[in-house]
């Protein structure tokens, strides 16, 4: 008889469930894809729900239902926040406490009222060994050395310890205040991105500063250890005590209060942005040398927020004492629930593990998946006009031969992704090789202005030679960031440096600096996908086709989605980006359709679109 | 967990007890003030809990049917919950009330509107028409696919009845298109083939409730899909092309069962109103050429080439007929549609139903 | 939702309303009567409790009205004493318990790492690092003591009335707080 333990992670952002079988991951989704609502930390019903369906199940079968962290730890943690900054942190508190008061101290009955039907009690694993289990457990690993960073969970802000066949063991924590994942958040809402959203804006935004305030940084706010842990002093941050991440005397270091969302981003923002990043580079790179020192091996595994710093990664793998890495590719808290039921599987149910290879996350494609038929039902119900492609080879050929004429596709294909990124399944595709393509994808389907180049996918086996990685090196979860080789770097002329110093980033990123320019960034690093057929299947085969017609083995994969939407879920949140946009084609499953052949009508259904999304999401 | 010296907890426990003593004294008086919300807040909500009858969601009300999707559940005595609670009744074969088919006098076939979602069953329409035994063919959600099924279903016992075939313009006309409602499954028109001829679909029916509701946007796109019927659009050629088909459907049927046929459409409470009527034009994508009064034209026109009766329901219905939040009729609003069904059929049935029957050429 | 808010408006609620309603009126007015020294002081309440009742029951527009108003009022009401109860408890029951100090160290030295055990599975059935008798009790005004206790936090125990005042008082249907904080709450 199998077993099933469903993981959950929820009520602080980033909701999701996970359901393993046997300690075989069945599905994972993350609840803002259900929801349409960004970030959403609400019960992930419609994940759960999603779950269940996909194992067969109903909530009364389920064996275990486990939290991925423990709820009075954190209280524990939060009260003495409050002791120690007390008389201050009333307006935190006053939001705070109604919050544990109704909903984080009753999380029995919240899961309870989620899963009116599963009458067992639920379990509740500590944050960081969510993480570490998440970032261990599927990874092909027998033993690896492992290492969590990230905001905080209830104590711990950054965790290292080893994993052993079926086994975790976390040695040494950092603990709270002291956090690289709250540094960070801290120059993100210093520089005007918004905070647990907008992290990865501010490293894309590193490449175009000098990292001048690195000894400041140093002198003044942080206290970084040769062993990578470090001490904040909070006088100059507000997180503890108040609603914002930064204080006053933050504020006076850097000359100035937080840059206002949405205006213009000045050289000072990107000279921050390229001094946090080189220092939390630093940081996690100490860390691992230190986690190396601790535990030896080869091997490395990471999970945590910091472990979607790509940047970081990179520079991990080619300078840290690890041969192997591995990182979790929904490492932030949606991964959780999956580190909570692969915990409880292991550790509480003592049950034996078999790593895989590549690894056992599968791609990442754990998500929802649509049939043709289904899909077909609802283009006939919107009256769309498209084509519908029985063999797979000839819709590979047509789709290749429009990226090839820089078409922009939207691209709908098997299970969605489990994470932040788009990886071929829910993804909006174009030519990399194009110099207009960036501004354009930005401008017409993404409806937004943003300085940082798409990524690419690239076929697995000429990965290397595009970009400076090792040929053994995966990077199958875009986790991870290379430079683009010097041979296919092209030099700048006296104009390309003119614009190099516009105070207009848009105009910095528009300057043609290899053959690929539209994933290239200002220093010539791109954040890399590798494509493989076994993993990848009719998404290899696209670019292998496209490669085959252009030479070029590299894409633009960038997510699919607009603005600040989640990444789309349904065919129909796909179709209506589609119309919304200027996407010139939409490839779901085997139907393809290409904008100029809609009806007017729908096309005129799709400005009402556009209007609507401009409206219901901001930038995040 | 941190060690710390127990005297320091001893400290903490003596100071949180004695600041909560203190504390609580502080906050007596306010409480003290709430007392009155607070009395009145329980004793009201626990008598309302007694006087209140329990209701029951529509997921359990409805049971699957793999001709048609779904159907009611026979023999309810339950009640339900819209902008007040109220009574449902379904007799042996499922459908509102207990007339039976082979003794009704007009046959009621709709959706909610025609299954008196909103009132209690002795305030429905079917229940205020003295001497004429209507029989409600109904169920909240369904289109007109689902009912042209049922239609056929019944069609042996059609002879010598009126049909009275409600369409709610607010949702029916777009959801013939569509697969799906909600969680469930539902049959649909698709066009097919070289000529695009509409056809029925219901292969893709099943027991199994879909893990997401796949029209939740769909749904809150009620106010642009009106619009655009309400205007020259893509979407209203298609539901008029896909009305067109299933009307005709239904003509042949009670004409082959010596059945009379009449469409009665229901506005939507936005098209009774100024507000909602300039709310829906903005709403339309072709807002120059809205008009609330088209889906009527256009089916008049329909109904006109397939030689059904035709009746307008805006020209009798006014937005107090509606109930203010939910959007479906109140008990004035019943008495109202009684009132038409009366008229159509004295109109059609002028003599008592027993001794003549009412269908083409009566 | 705060019990103390009246839930939306239905027929069996305006009704219930207008009997508590009445009754309340018709106690009130007896004591009064009492008070001030009537002889048949019971009569004025039941006669003004009656002809409400009858008012209300037989007038339910103006029922719905009184009602949606004491709801406005209700909630005036919450909001006001929810942020004075946690304006008390913060400054009355936190504040001198900080002036002994909190548990958030790292002072210094080398490294800010610090060792940690890996919790033993035995520890899953709790909310908190440890197992102790009661923690996987579901309602956690018998788990949150067990807790407190066990924990070394029994100071914890003087937020226990306020938390349930403010789960009582707060009848705002918000889960999460998002701004411009990371989510430490």
């Amino acid at each position: 008889m199998s077993i099933y333990i469903l993981g959950i992670s929820a009520f602080y952002h980033d909701s999701a469930a996970a359901l393993i079988r046997d300690g075989e991951i069945v599905a994972a989704a993350q609840e803002e894809r259900f929801t349409r609502r960004k970030a959403d930390a609400g019960f992930p019903s419609g994940a759960v729900r999603y779950c269940l369906e996909q194992g067969g199940i109903t909530a009364g079968e389920l064996d275990q239902v486990v939290f991925y962290e423990k709820p009075l730890s954190k209280f524990e943690r939060l009260l003495e926040t409050y002791l120690a900054f007390a008389p201050e942190g009333m307006e935190s508190f006053q939001i705070a406490f109604p919050l544990w008061a109704k909903h984080r101290l009753q999380i029995s009955r919240e899961i309870k009222q989620g899963l009116p039907a599963f009458s067992g009690k639920p379990l509740f694993v500590n944050h960081h060994e969510s993480h570490a289990a998440s970032a261990f457990f599927p990874s092909p690993y027998q033993e690896a050395t492992i290492l969590t960073l990230d905001a905080v969970g209830e104590w711990g802000t950054s965790s290292i310890g080893t994993g052993q066949e079926n086994k975790i063991t976390l040695s040494h924590e950092m603990r709270f205040p002291h956090s690289v994942g709250m540094l960070y958040s801290a120059f993100t809402y210093y520089t005007g991105f918004k905070v647990n959203s907008g992290e990865y804006k501010l490293m894309g935004l590193a490449p175009y500063g000098k990292p001048k305030y690195v000894d400041v940084i140093l002198q003044n706010i942080l206290d970084l250890k040769g062993d990578g842990s470090v001490r904040l002093d909070m006088k100059y941050f507000r997180y503890c005590q108040g609603l914002t991440m930064t204080s006053d005397k933050f504020h006076g270091l850097f000359g100035g209060p937080p840059r206002k969302p949405e205006s213009v981003i000045t050289q000072k923002e990107m000279d921050l942005a390229a001094s946090v990043q080189a220092i939390t580079e630093e940081i996690v790179l100490r860390s691992a040398r230190h986690a190396h020192q601790l535990h030896g091996g080869r091997n490395l595994v990471m999970a945590g927020g910091v472990a979607l710093n790509c940047v970081a990664n990179g520079r991990l793998r080619r300078e840290g004492p690890f041969e192997k890495i591995w990182v979790q590719p929904a490492a932030g808290d949606a991964g959780g629930a999956l580190g909570a039921a692969l915990l409880v599987w292991y550790h509480k149910l003592e049950n034996p593990r078999r790593p895989r290879l590549p690894d056992a996350q599968r791609a990442s494609s754990l998500g929802p998946s649509f049939a043709s038929a289904e899909i077909g039902r609802f283009l006939d119900g919107e009256g769309a006009r498209y084509e519908y492609f029985e063999d797979e080879s000839l819709l590979v050929d047509r789709v290749a031969a429009m990226l090839a004429q820089e078409r922009v596709i939207g691209w709908f294909h098997g299970p969605a992704e489990f994470g932040p990124r788009a990886l071929g399944q829910r993804s909006i595709l174009g030519d990399a090789r194009s110099g207009t393509m960036q501004q354009t994808m930005n401008a017409k389907i993404k409806f937004r202005e943003s300085f940082r180049p798409f990524a690419p996918s690239v076929l697995r086996e000429f990965a290397d030679q595009i970009f400076e990685m090792r040929p053994e090196d995966d990077t199958a979860y875009m986790l991870f960031v290379a430079p683009v080789r010097q041979s296919l770097r092209t030099p700048l002329s006296e104009e390309d440096l003119v614009k190099m110093e516009d105070p207009d980033l848009r105009v910095r990123v528009s300057v043609s600096r290899s053959t690929l320019p539209a994933i290239t960034h200002v220093d010539y690093s791109a954040r890399i996908q590798t494509v493989d057929e076994e993993q990848h299947g009719r998404y290899y085969r696209l670019i292998r086709r496209f490669y085959e017609f252009t030479g070029c083995p590299v894409i633009i994969n960038t997510s699919f989605n607009i603005r600040g939407e989640p990444i789309v879920h349904l065919p129909e949140d796909a179709y209506q980006c589609f119309l919304a946009t200027d996407m010139d084609c939409l490839v779901l499953e085997n139907y393809v359709l290409i904008k100029e052949d809609q009806p007017q009508g729908l096309r005129d259904a799709g400005k009402r679109y556009r209007s609507s999304y401009m409206s219901t999401f901001s930038l995040d | 967990m941190v060690e710390r010296a127990s005297w320091r907890n001893g400290a903490r426990s003596l100071l949180a007890l004695l600041g909560s003593v203190l504390a609580l004294a502080f906050s007596l008086p306010v409480l003290v003030l709430g007392l009155p919300f607070w009395i009145v807040g329980i004793c009201t909500r626990g008598l309302a809990k007694v006087l209140e009858p329990r209701i029951l969601p529509w997921s359990a009300m409805i049971e699957f049917n793999p001709q048609i999707g779904w159907k009611p559940k026979p023999n309810l005595k339950v009640h339900g919950a819209g902008e007040d609670v109220f009574r449902i009744v379904t007799g042996a074969d499922g459908w509102p009330g207990n007339t039976r088919m082979d003794e009704a006098d007009l046959v009621a076939l709709g959706d909610s509107f025609a299954f008196g979602f909103g009132v209690s069953h002795r305030a429905m329409f079917s229940e205020l028409i003295p001497h004429v035994r209507v029989k409600p063919v109904a169920s909240p959600g369904y289109n007109l696919v689902q009912e042209l099924l049922i239609l056929r279903q019944y069609s042996s016992q059609l002879s010598g009845k009126l049909i009275v075939w409600f369409v709610f313009l607010g949702n029916d006309l777009w959801d013939n298109l569509y697969p799906y409602m909600h969680f469930y499954t539902t049959p649909f028109v698709r066009r097919v083939g070289e000529r695009g001829e509409w056809r029925i679909e219901t292969g893709h029916l099943s027991p199994k409730t879909r893990p997401y509701e796949y029209d939740a946007k769909h749904r809150r796109r009620i106010w642009e899909r009106l619009g655009d019927i309400c205007s020259s659009s893509y979407l209203a050629e298609r539901v008029f092309s896909a009305c067109e088909f299933l009307i005709r459907e239904a003509q042949l049927t009670c004409e082959r069962h010596g059945a009379r046929l009449c469409v009665l459409t229901i506005p939507d409470s936005a098209q009774l109103s100024p507000d909602g009527l300039e709310r829906l034009r903005t709403h339309s994508s072709n807002p120059n050429t809205f008009d609330p009064g088209l889906p009527d034209e256009r089916l008049l026109e329909i109904c006109s080439k397939l030689g059904v009766t035709f009746v307008a329901g805006r020209e009798y219905l006014t937005r107090a007929d509606y109930h203010k939040v939910d959007r479906h009729w109140n008990e004035r609003g019943h008495q109202r549609i009684a009132e038409i069904l009366r008229n159509l059929h004295q109109a059609h049935c002028p003599e008592p139903a027993k001794t003549r029957p009412c269908g083409i050429g009566a | 939702m705060a019990v103390f808010i009246l839930p939306p408006p239905r027929r069996a609620r305006l009704h219930a309303f207008a009997l508590v309603q009445s009754v309340c009126v018709g106690v009130l007015v007896t004591l009064l009567a009492r008070a001030a020294g009537m002889r048949y002081y019971v009569l004025p309440g039941i006669i003004l409790g009656l002809l409400m009742i009858l008012y209300g029951m037989g007038r339910p527009q103006a029922t719905e009205r009184l009602y949606r108003l004491w709801t406005r009022w209700a909630e005036y009401y919450g909001r006001w004493a929810k942020g004075y109860v946690l304006r008390i408890c913060y400054n009355v029951v936190l504040t001198p318990v900080a002036s002994i100090g909190s548990r958030m160290t790292g002072e210094g030295g080398d490294s800010m790492w610090v060792p940690r055990p890996t919790l033993s599975p035995l520890t899953y059935g709790s909310q908190y690092d440890l197992a102790y008798p009661g923690c996987s009790l579901r309602h956690f005004v018998i788990s949150y003591p067990a807790w407190a206790y066990k924990s070394g936090n029994l100071w914890a125990l003087g937020l226990l009335p306020f938390l349930l005042l403010i789960a009582a008082l707060d009848h705002e249907k918000k889960e999460s707080y998002s701004g411009h904080i990371y989510t430490l709450f």
